[in-house]
């Protein structure tokens, strides 16, 4: 929960008071990018601010839990091979998590693996993406979509 | 055979006997004429003893004579009483010479003579020197004085060797007076005497010898007092001996007994003898045989008696013998009539005429043998009658026989058939045994009531249960199959085989739960005994432990999506990269760098999809793909696909037919398998057409399945590359160039799919003129596999 705060250091905190303002003021959508493979992270952070989101991200599953749970983003989008702790262990712990139990979750992976996907189905993701398959717009849209956001 | 036949104890026993009686009888008459000869000869000897002692005296009586003779001679008379009473020597010398020369001549034998005057003194002699001699002691003066007496002297007279010879004294009285005038002695050799008793004598007298006097040891001699010998038969025998002092002359000069008989002579010859004796004398007179001589004829009969005993003998066992033969020749021929007969020919008859006691035997014999053949005959007249009895009897009985050896012999087959059932069984039971023993997998049966009745070591391995603690137990009570997921017991799988009668495959995911409690995953199949009727009898089971496979399964499949996620990662990176240069979020583009992007971004969409087809390919032929049948509409899926594809449709203005039929039903299949075929097949068909081409797609039902068509206008397959166009990677050349899109996998994707679900593709193409594909999906649908992924 809130309880653990790790302030790196006061820009964090005041870039996450900035946050909050915009995204109050604005009604920003935050969502927690969270993959290991930094090249598409940082194409997805991009394609996301540039979509107008409020884009959280984090490196693997620990960081992730870390964040989501403390910053409440409005969705997830989770890799999940990923190293320290892989995707859907960390949905799991999200989902005992009282927050986190409803919290919108879209997986986007590259695993196009049966077990994976109803093991991240039945932790209640709404999507399994297969990011291959996936044009980077139509996984806007689904995001969207699944925030109830029109297409800007 | 026969240690002492008849024969030979006949002939022994004759011989034995006949030998005894001659003997006893030779005996006893060899000895009787022993005695016999012997009082002859005895008898002889004492004749011609007495004879000679007759001789004897008869010649001393001569003697006596001549000597009386002579003493009563006058001159002799005057002359001696003229020397007695003179005494003159010329009276003497007178006397001396009248008896030397008248005297003396007289008679041959006389060698001396000699007289004596009454003192005893010699006077007178015809031997000079002896004149003046005294002989008064002598006997002969003492005896001559009483009257004629003779006597046997030993001395010396004209031989050199003294010897014996006679003196024979007589008084001389005087002429007138009668008054003893003195004694004349003469002396006479015993020549004559010899002679005499010799026998010489006789014969020279002109008598016939007596037939002793043939014989050659005879001897007659004459021994005096001093047991010497006066006179003797032989002339040598005189000279030779001593004394004889024989038993004749012992007993003589003791007793004066006259004995015959047989004794040992001076020689130590053993003779038979006679003796007389002369007592006054003390000679006597022996007449003796050598007892060999006198025993010849006894001897010579002995041995005639030995000769003819054994001539006897011979003559005897030879009679004996031919005797015994005649005997036991015929009994002989008896007993062998008896073998004959005993052997069975009764008609043999024995042929004996000896005309005795055996004959008769024999006649019997033959007549035994008479009546033994009649019996027989009339035995076998019976007995053919009870045979023919019998014959009856026995055929009933034979056939009564033969019903029960059939009834045996088919029992007795059943036995055999069951025998050799049970002993095909067994060597099958064992076959099976060893079989089953061997197999790697486990095995286990049960019978119809889903009992254990084998278990092979492999099973007791995988179960941890023993033989013991299966075999006779209801099989669910100890093996325990579960559901991987449920848990629950699959319990169904045995029993389904045996109602339906088919082999059951056990699903997917099966635990098999050990002793232990453990779960071991086991793969197994269901197939069911039926016996020789068809009816079912039991299960057999056989399963095996997947562990490991499914270990390496799992491996595979993991890697194989870890390797895809790999290659995907920068694949969908530069995905997107290329996707927001080309959105112009980075930036405007000029046309050029639109236009490379454009293939930068182609080129790696190629890649994605080579990747995706790769992950299937490599799942379709590790047979690790999952199939999950559901109830689909085909129609639904085709529509689906065509939705996705309709973009490059219309950009190729491809025209578009659909033929659905309406009587299509909802098969059972794998919905994702099904779409996979929809695209390939459409994907191609658009692909492989060129623009304002057309693509009808059908579906409709036949019996053999559902079949779904579809055809294109496009450049087709040419003949020569048909054959490869399901293989991996295959572009035919025609179209190679046309597109250089594409993997080249759709087609190997398709059959394989089909392969694996029970469905059919084939194909009908012509160059540049368009391809025909017919998919045939089975009407019972796709069978479900226990497959881990799903191809994507």
């Amino acid at each position: 929960m809130g309880d653990k705060r790790h302030w790196r250091s006061k820009w964090d905190f005041f870039s996450v008071l900035f946050i909050l303002a915009t995204k109050y003021m604005e009604n920003k959508k935050t969502i927690l990018i969270v993959e290991d493979e930094i090249p598409m992270l940082n194409a997805l952070r991009d394609k996301f601010t540039r979509e107008g989101f409020e884009v959280l991200e984090a490196k693997n599953g620990e960081e992730g839990l870390e964040i989501a749970l403390r910053d409440h983003p409005d969705l997830l989008l989770l890799d999940i091979v990923m190293p320290k702790m892989d995707g859907i262990t960390m949905l799991k712990r999200i989902r005992a998590d009282a927050w986190g139990k409803d919290v919108k979750v879209i997986i986007l992976t590259n695993l196009s693996d049966n077990e994976k996907t109803a093991a991240a189905l039945a932790q209640g993701s709404y999507d399994y993406l297969v990011k291959s398959d996936w044009k980077l717009e139509d996984v806007v849209a689904k995001v969207k979509e699944r925030l109830g956001v029109n297409n800007s | 055979m026969w240690k002492y036949g008849l024969k030979t104890k006949l002939v022994a026993s004759f011989a034995l006997m006949s030998l005894v009686a001659i003997v006893v009888a030779g005996a006893s008459t060899l000895i009787s004429m022993r005695k016999i000869t012997e009082q002859e000869i005895q008898n002889k000897l004492l004749l011609l003893a007495d004879a000679k002692e007759g001789q004897v005296f008869a010649y001393l009586d001569s003697l006596e004579f001549r000597t009386l003779g002579f003493s009563s001679d006058s001159f002799v008379r005057d002359g001696l009483k003229e020397i007695i009473d003179t005494g003159q020597t010329s009276a003497a010398s007178s006397l001396n010479e009248y008896l030397i020369n008248n005297k003396k001549p007289f008679d041959e034998s006389i060698f001396r003579i000699v007289i004596l005057d009454p003192t005893g003194k010699v006077v007178a002699s015809t031997e000079g020197k002896e004149i003046g001699g005294d002989e008064s002691t002598t006997e002969q003066f003492i005896e001559g004085q009483k009257k004629v007496f003779v006597s046997g002297e030993f001395g010396e007279y004209e031989k050199e060797s003294p010897e014996n010879f006679l003196s024979v004294a007589a008084p001389v009285t005087d002429r007138e007076t009668g008054k003893l005038l003195g004694v004349i002695i003469n002396s006479f050799r015993l020549g004559k005497l010899d002679k005499i008793i010799s026998g010489e004598f006789q014969m020279g007298k002109g008598a016939i010898s007596s037939n002793l006097g043939r014989s050659e040891t005879l001897a007659i001699h004459l021994v005096d007092k001093e047991k010497k010998i006066l006179a003797h038969g032989h002339e040598e025998i005189k000279h030779i001996v001593g004394i004889i002092d024989t038993l004749p002359v012992q007993k003589c000069l003791s007793g004066q007994e006259e004995i015959t008989g047989t004794y040992t002579n001076h020689f130590g010859e053993e003779v038979v003898g006679a003796s007389m004796c002369f007592p006054r004398r003390g000679w006597t007179l022996l007449a003796e045989i050598d007892a060999w001589e006198a025993l010849t004829p006894v001897r010579n009969t002995t041995y005639g008696l030995v000769i003819m005993l054994g001539l006897v003998l011979i003559f005897v066992t030879l009679d004996i013998y031919l005797v015994a033969s005649n005997i036991i020749g015929p009994i002989k021929k008896l007993h062998e009539a008896s073998d004959i007969i005993a052997r069975g020919n009764l008609e043999y008859r024995v042929v004996i005429r000896t005309r005795d006691e055996v004959q008769q035997l024999a006649e019997a014999f033959n007549q035994m043998a008479a009546s033994l053949k009649k019996d027989q005959l009339k035995l076998q007249q019976y007995s053919k009658g009870l045979e023919e009895k019998v014959a009856e009897k026995t055929k009933d009985l034979q056939n009564k026989v033969d019903d029960l050896n059939k009834a045996q012999e088919a029992v007795l087959n059943v036995a055999e058939d069951a025998e050799e059932a049970r002993q095909i069984a067994a060597r099958e039971k064992d076959k099976i045994d060893a079989i089953l023993h061997s197999i790697g997998d486990g095995v286990f049966v049960v019978d119809s009531d889903l009992n254990i009745v084998m278990v092979n070591h492999i099973t007791e391995e995988i179960s941890g249960f023993s033989e013991e603690e299966l075999v006779g137990r209801e099989y669910d009570s100890v093996l325990k199959f579960v559901f991987e997921d449920s848990g629950k017991v699959n319990d169904k799988f045995i029993k389904e085989a045996i109602s339906t009668g088919q082999t059951q495959e056990m699903a997917n995911h099966i635990l098999l739960l050990r002793k232990d409690g453990s779960k071991v995953p086991v793969a197994d199949s269901a197939a069911l005994l039926k016996d020789q009727k068809g009816k079912v009898i039991g299960c057999v089971v056989v399963f095996r432990d997947v562990t490991k496979e499914r270990e390496v399964d799992k491996a595979k499949t993991e890697f194989v999506s870890l390797a895809s996620h790999q290659l995907r990662t920068p694949l969908s990176t530069v995905n997107w990269y290329s996707e927001m240069l080309l959105a112009g979020d980075a930036g405007k583009l000029n046309e050029e760098q639109k236009k490379y992007l454009e293939e930068i971004y182609k080129g790696n969409k190629r890649m994605v999809e080579l990747v995706s087809a790769l992950l299937n390919v490599s799942r379709l032929e590790m047979g690790t793909f999952s199939i999950e049948p559901e109830p689909v509409n085909l129609e639904k899926i085709a529509e689906s696909v065509l939705k996705e594809i309709t973009p490059d449709v219309s950009q190729k203005k491809i025209k578009l037919v659909k033929n659905f039929s309406s009587d299509v039903p909802e098969i059972r299949a794998d919905r994702s398998l099904t779409q996979m075929i929809f695209q390939n097949l459409l994907t191609n068909a658009v692909k492989y057409t060129p623009d304002g081409g057309t693509v009808t797609l059908g579906v409709e039902r036949k019996d053999s399945g559902i079949l779904i068509k579809i055809e294109d206008t496009g450049y087709g397959i040419p003949q020569s590359q048909q054959d490869k166009i399901f293989t991996k990677f295959f572009r035919a050349d025609n179209v190679r160039q046309k597109d250089s899109e594409g993997t080249g996998l759709g087609l190997y994707i398709v059959k394989s799919i089909l392969d694996q679900t029970g469905g059919t593709i084939r194909f009908e193409s012509v160059e540049n003129k368009g391809t025909v594909f017919y998919v045939t999906l089975p009407l019972e649908g796709m069978k479900k596999n226990g497959g881990q992924k799903a191809l994507a």
